[in-house]
């Protein structure tokens, strides 16, 4: 009866070896073949996949080279737009300081805080010194971006945007055209969400704690 | 500005809604812009309670070296700023100046404004009449 039980304990042992193998493996396999699951946005596009953004050399609002590096480690708001616009700019740009501000009373970590940047499309009249003074309005996490002219085109195709500065400006007062949209990218640096105008701060917080998720 | 002035842009600032002639200026306000910027916008409902058209066909201000009417539109995936040489308010009806479409766009301010000022437009209709509106200057 003795050799009979080591028979059964042995079988027992290698059952449950075998089980929890078969077990581990099924998981894998789950894990491995389960669909990413998009997170469900309002009034935005999710860009599956991620979509790195890249360029050689743009300018920061206090003079220093901005890179595609500057992205990565946090969340990077983006609109492109320009200074001396009177109603889209400011409206999306108040908006996103609002967001600044909501996601700043949320109990995030500072690497979970986004930045915010202004891309300015009118280097000829948005000087970086110009830029610092603008962005400051919005909110410290705002910073303020340009560059030359064939880097910001490079820059705004990639995220799927245009715009249109008049090749022979008068002097002064001249308007630029520009996508509305606020464009999202991730702390890898690429980009995840386009939001679509018009701006609420409440559903931009809302998908971006949905992102976080 | 002439000190004789202030008593009726003062009456104005306490009865927003008033007008010449029948067309009232409703909820007006002007966004604090952000410093250094050169262009304001002016926002606000021009009501017409008479019982024919009434155009808008420019807009004066001392306090700026010019003031245009500006639509705001999509086209081909940009915001544009499309400069609008009138704007007719149909009889009985309103026309909304807001963010995202109509305003008007203040330009070259003699002097930074911020929430709290106030700024005076002349608003210059076709049949020669004027409407004087004090604007308060708000946050957005």
């Amino acid at each position: 009866m003795s050799g009979g039980n080591r028979k059964v304990a042995i079988f027992r042992y290698v059952l449950v070896v075998v089980l929890s193998g078969a077990m581990g493996f099924g998981a894998y396999l789950w894990q491995t073949n389960r669909e990413p699951v998009a997170p469900e946005l309002e009034q935005a596009f999710f860009i599956e996949p991620a979509r790195p953004i890249v360029w050689n050399q743009l300018v920061a609002h206090d003079g220093s080279a901005y890179t595609p590096q500057n992205l990565k480690g946090k969340w990077s708001y983006l609109y492109m737009g320009y200074r001396s616009c009177p109603d889209a700019c400011p409206v999306a740009l108040g908006v996103l300081s609002k967001v600044s501000k909501r996601l700043a009373e949320l109990n995030l970590s500072e690497d979970q805080q986004p930045q915010y940047l202004f891309l300015s499309v009118d280097p000829a009249r948005d000087t970086p010194e110009l830029l610092a003074e603008y962005v400051a309005f919005f909110g410290k996490r705002f910073i303020g971006v340009t560059g030359k002219d064939i880097e910001l085109k490079a820059v705004a195709a990639q995220l799927g945007g245009i715009f249109y500065v008049p090749e022979d400006p008068k002097p002064e007062n001249y308007e630029v055209g520009h996508s509305d949209s606020i464009y999202l990218m991730n702390p890898e640096g690429q980009l995840r969400v386009i939001s679509r105008p018009p701006h609420d701060k409440e559903t931009i917080v809302r998908n971006h704690l949905e992102l976080l998720d | 500005m002439k000190i004789q002035r202030l008593p009726v842009y003062l009456l104005l600032l306490f009865i927003p809604s008033i007008g010449l002639a029948d067309l009232l200026v409703k909820q007006p306000w002007v966004a604090a812009p952000p410093p250094g910027s050169q262009v304001l916008a002016a926002y606000m409902v021009l009501e017409n309670k008479d019982d024919h058209d009434r155009t808008l066909v420019s807009v004066d201000s001392g306090q700026f070296k010019e003031v245009q009417i500006h639509s705001s539109t999509m086209k081909d995936g940009m915001m544009l700023m499309e400069h609008l040489s009138f704007i007719t308010i149909p009889a009985d009806d309103a026309v909304e100046l807001s963010s995202g479409g109509l305003h008007m766009m203040l330009m070259n301010p003699q002097r930074y404004f911020k929430a709290g000022d106030t700024i005076e437009l002349d608003l210059n209709f076709k049949d020669g009449s004027v409407v004087k509106v004090l604007v308060p200057v708000k946050p957005r």
